[in-house]
Formats: C-alpha cells, sequence, structure tokens
C-alpha cells in the first residue's frame, strides 16, 4: 500500500479524534541533565505539545487489540495497569519523548505507548496513562 | 565523631564514587527514576540502583548527639553484548566492584562487595555488581 492510501485513513482518523476528542496538553521529559549528578532530576523548561485526544477506558480498547497497533513501548500487563488510554493523532510526533499528558488540570503519567504507523505514516497512538 | 550523611547526601556520595569509576569507560549509565530503558545498539550499560536497608538507633544522647546506622545495598546491573563470552562484563564488573570495594567515602563503609553472574537477557548478558553499605546519621 502507498503512503496516500495511509494518508486517507490517517485524514479520517483525525477527524473521528478531533470530533469526539478534546484537548489534551503532552509534556516533554526535561533534557538537561546536571552534568556533575546526571542521577538528580534534569533541569530546563518545559516542552509541550497540544494534541486533540479521545479518552476510553482500558476495556473498550482491549476489544480491538491494543497490542496489535505494531510499535510499542510497553506490553506487559500495561492495559491492566492504565487508567485511560488516550487516542490521538500524533502524526509525526515521537510520543516516547513525552511523559505527562496534561487534561484539564490532571497531570496523567503516561506508562505505555502504541503507535499505529504503517510506512511513514503516523496514523495515531494509543497512550496509556495512570494517575 | 564519625561523619553524618542524610539519605539523600550518602545517595549522592556514592553515586559520585561509582560515576567518578565509571565515567572512563564510555559506557552509558541508567539512573534509578531517571531514564528507563537500554541501549539500542549492543553497547556495553549499567543501571544503577540504591537500595537502603536497616537503620537502627545505635547510641542513646539528646538531640543532636545520638547515631543512627543506616545500611543497604548498591545494585549496578551490567549489560555486555550476549554472545561474545563475559570478558567484556567482567572488565565492566570490575571497574563498578573496585568503584566500592576498599572504598570509604567519608563515613560510608562499603563491605562483601561481589559480583553475580545473572545470564542472559535479551540481546544482552548481565551481571550485577553488589557492595553492602554502612553510615551513620547523627541527629
Amino acid at each position: 500500500m502507498s503512503d496516500a492510501f495511509y494518508n486517507g485513513i490517517a485524514a479520517t482518523a483525525s477527524d473521528l479524534i478531533t470530533r469526539f476528542g478534546r484537548d489534551v496538553t503532552f509534556v516533554a521529559k526535561r533534557t538537561t541533565e546536571p552534568a556533575s549528578e546526571p542521577w538528580k532530576a534534569n533541569t530546563g523548561g518545559e516542552t509541550t505539545i497540544a494534541l486533540k485526544g479521545a479518552f476510553a477506558p482500558p476495556n473498550t480498547v482491549r476489544q480491538f487489540g491494543v497490542t496489535s497497533l505494531g510499535l510499542g513501548t510497553e506490553f506487559e500487563n500495561m492495559l491492566q495497569k492504565s487508567e485511560q488510554i488516550i487516542i490521538v493523532n500524533s502524526g509525526d510526533n515521537d510520543m516516547r519523548d513525552y511523559h505527562v499528558a496534561r487534561d484539564g488540570g490532571i497531570d496523567w503519567g503516561i506508562i505505555g505507548i502504541q503507535q499505529l504507523k504503517p510506512g511513514n505514516v503516523g496514523i495515531l497512538s494509543f497512550v496509556l496513562v495512570r494517575r | 565523631m564519625p561523619q553524618s550523611y542524610t539519605y539523600s547526601e550518602a545517595y549522592d556520595a556514592m553515586l559520585a564514587l561509582f560515576k567518578s569509576a565509571w565515567d572512563p569507560t564510555g559506557h552509558r549509565v541508567f539512573w534509578d527514576n531517571k531514564e528507563k530503558g537500554r541501549e539500542t545498539d549492543t553497547s556495553t550499560y549499567a543501571v544503577v540502583q540504591v537500595n537502603h536497608g536497616g537503620a537502627n538507633q545505635a547510641s542513646l544522647g539528646g538531640t543532636g548527639n545520638r547515631t543512627f546506622k543506616r545500611n543497604g545495598v548498591v545494585l549496578i546491573m551490567i549489560y555486555a553484548q550476549a554472545g561474545e563470552g563475559l570478558s567484556e562484563g567482567h572488565a565492566a564488573a570490575k571497574v563498578a566492584a573496585d568503584a566500592f570495594e576498599g572504598q570509604a567515602s567519608g563515613g560510608i563503609w562499603f563491605r562483601n562487595v561481589r559480583i553475580n553472574e545473572i545470564g542472559r537477557e535479551g540481546s544482552f548478558y548481565q551481571i550485577n555488581v553488589l557492595a553492602e553499605f554502612e553510615y551513620d546519621e547523627i541527629k
């Protein structure tokens, strides 16, 4: 299949997530490591991106298989451990760079990510979160 | 009077000992509760944990003059490429062990420093280095 084919699917996914999702701010990990004591917290400003995200309870997503998306960062028992799954149109963003999903004043810790990206087209990601 | 360490001060002192020994190897370190991960190629790397264990009051006295003994284990998990024998892993483990064995960082004492060959873990072979530590907090 060509990228053009998947671009159409990505557009549909984006449209659905935009219509049924809400604004979620993803906060990236700070990247400036203390040189002399690298085990301490990184410093630097907070980098964020704003995406639309549709929230789904884990059991509803399981019906069509959270582990079947393809690229994933965590598999083991993550579905059971997560409180919510945020379905986002992540596009070209590498969601592994982000560790917090900020939703209306609640900071959800990101504990796992599944990404659907056939070829070069990022269609959507499941972001597994827990407070 | 023996040197006094808080948990955080002792943690920093122990990791500084390891860092100064490990840095010349050029291998990466994944620090506890910082970055969860592993090397994406076959380069040797280490994962570091400090696990406090016991704590007991070792002397009587007024506030500011009581000694509390702290102890625990520093755990360094060394991962070297699997299928290549143990030379690389042992060399890295030796660096980590020597960071603590026979060392006294101020008032932190290390005992029973040893290595433990764990076995294959994915594309790596894991060797653990354990160093039991003890120090005092006076408060």
